[in-house]
């Protein structure tokens, strides 16, 4: 290195993805298609919620949905098996996705003609809470075997969500697992947050869920 | 991560430069794994003007303040919550971001 200078930049990743989010959420404002973004660590049931609630919305509802992974194509097969129009993003070794990944994934699906577009992000709770994705509302699942105290542990995902699922409340009774506690922590990181305890399983909960996303979705596109 | 780099760098590199360093502070509160976000940027920088260029990380570590009694503390070594008063209502000082620091380029 013997002619080498310096160029300084000192610019944040995150302010030209933010700047991206802002165009894609006006874009699909004017579109009238509603963007989801559902988060959660791995495993927590995004899959087996958005098939719950596929099924209770699809009649009612346009759907398409993108599912990001890393590089399987596994959730993507399951969910297109519910006849609803589906693509797989794959992030390419990325945590998260990012605004200019989600459009593009946007593009791909198609999306003038649908009423809603939920986006499955890749399991990890804490890069996809700092990649504004351009969605018109962030949900996150958290699930009875990870612990009432994750709101302590990863208060960003708290803090951008305006919808808290709290899946796999069939397990309750085999974990240590304090209800009032979590909503009471989830709550003073962000006291808008809405909270469905659900079992994507057994279907307990889901309708309070599916029908408050019918109503933000019609309120949103009308 | 590039596309930052890239529009940062516009109108600034000389014909006969090349870039050969890349320096991103990497915020611990990002939940950024220095080591997965190398991987990733090798396999972004293929074919672009990044191609010959090393990404050096620098880990920024994240500090909170106590909105309730204003003490500064590592925040995940307590949890996001203050040892002083055990008060949970934050504001981010530092360690929230992935910023380009700069970008070194050669002859
Ligand atoms: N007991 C119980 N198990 C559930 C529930 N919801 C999901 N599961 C199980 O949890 C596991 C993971 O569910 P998925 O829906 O694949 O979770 P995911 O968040 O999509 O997982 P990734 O996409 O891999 O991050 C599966 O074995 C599900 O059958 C529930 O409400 N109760
Ligand atoms: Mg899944
Ligand atoms: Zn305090």
């Amino acid at each position: 290195m013997e002619n080498y200078r310096i160029i300084e930049v000192k610019q944040s990743i995150f302010d030209d993805n933010d700047k991206d989010a802002n165009l894609l959420r006006e874009k699909m404002k004017e579109e009238k298609t509603f963007l989801m973004n559902l988060m959660s660590s791995p495993g927590a049931g995004k899959t087996t919620t958005l098939k719950g609630t596929l099924n209770a919305l699809k009649d009612d509802l346009k759907i398409g949905v993108m599912e990001a992974d890393i590089d399987s194509d596994v959730d993507a097969a399951t969910i297109s098996e519910l006849g609803v129009k589906t693509i797989q993003l794959h992030t390419g070794g990325m945590c998260h996705l990012d605004a200019d990944m989600t459009r593009q994934g946007v593009t791909n699906l198609g999306t003038e003609d649908l009423d809603l577009v939920i986006l499955e992000n890749v399991g990890n709770l804490v890069c996809p809470a700092e990649f504004d994705t351009g969605a018109a509302m962030n949900a996150m699942i958290l699930s009875v075997p990870e612990g009432h105290d994750k709101p302590l542990k990863y208060p960003l995902v708290f803090q951008v969500c305006d919808v808290l699922i709290i899946n796999k409340i069939d397990v309750l009774p085999y974990f240590d697992f304090d209800m009032d506690k979590v909503k009471e922590y989830a709550l003073m990181r962000n006291p808008n947050l809405k909270i469905f305890p659900i079992s994507a399983k057994t279907g307990e909960g889901m309708e309070a869920w599916t029908s408050y996303l019918k109503e933000r979705v019609e309120s949103y596109i009308k | 991560m590039l596309k930052t780099a890239k529009s940062a760098l516009e109108g600034q590199l000389k014909p006969n430069e090349k870039v050969s360093r890349l320096v991103l502070e990497v915020g611990e509160l990002t939940g950024a794994v220095p080591a997965y976000l190398k991987t990733a940027y090798e396999s972004l920088k293929v074919d672009t003007i990044f191609e010959n260029c090393e990404l050096e990380t620098i880990f920024m570590p994240g500090t909170v303040r106590c909105k309730s009694c204003g003490e500064e503390f590592a925040a995940r070594e307590h949890n996001f919550t203050c040892p002083g008063c055990a008060g949970i209502d934050l504001s981010f000082v530092s360690g929230k971001d992935l910023v380009i620091k700069e970008i070194i380029v050669e002859e």
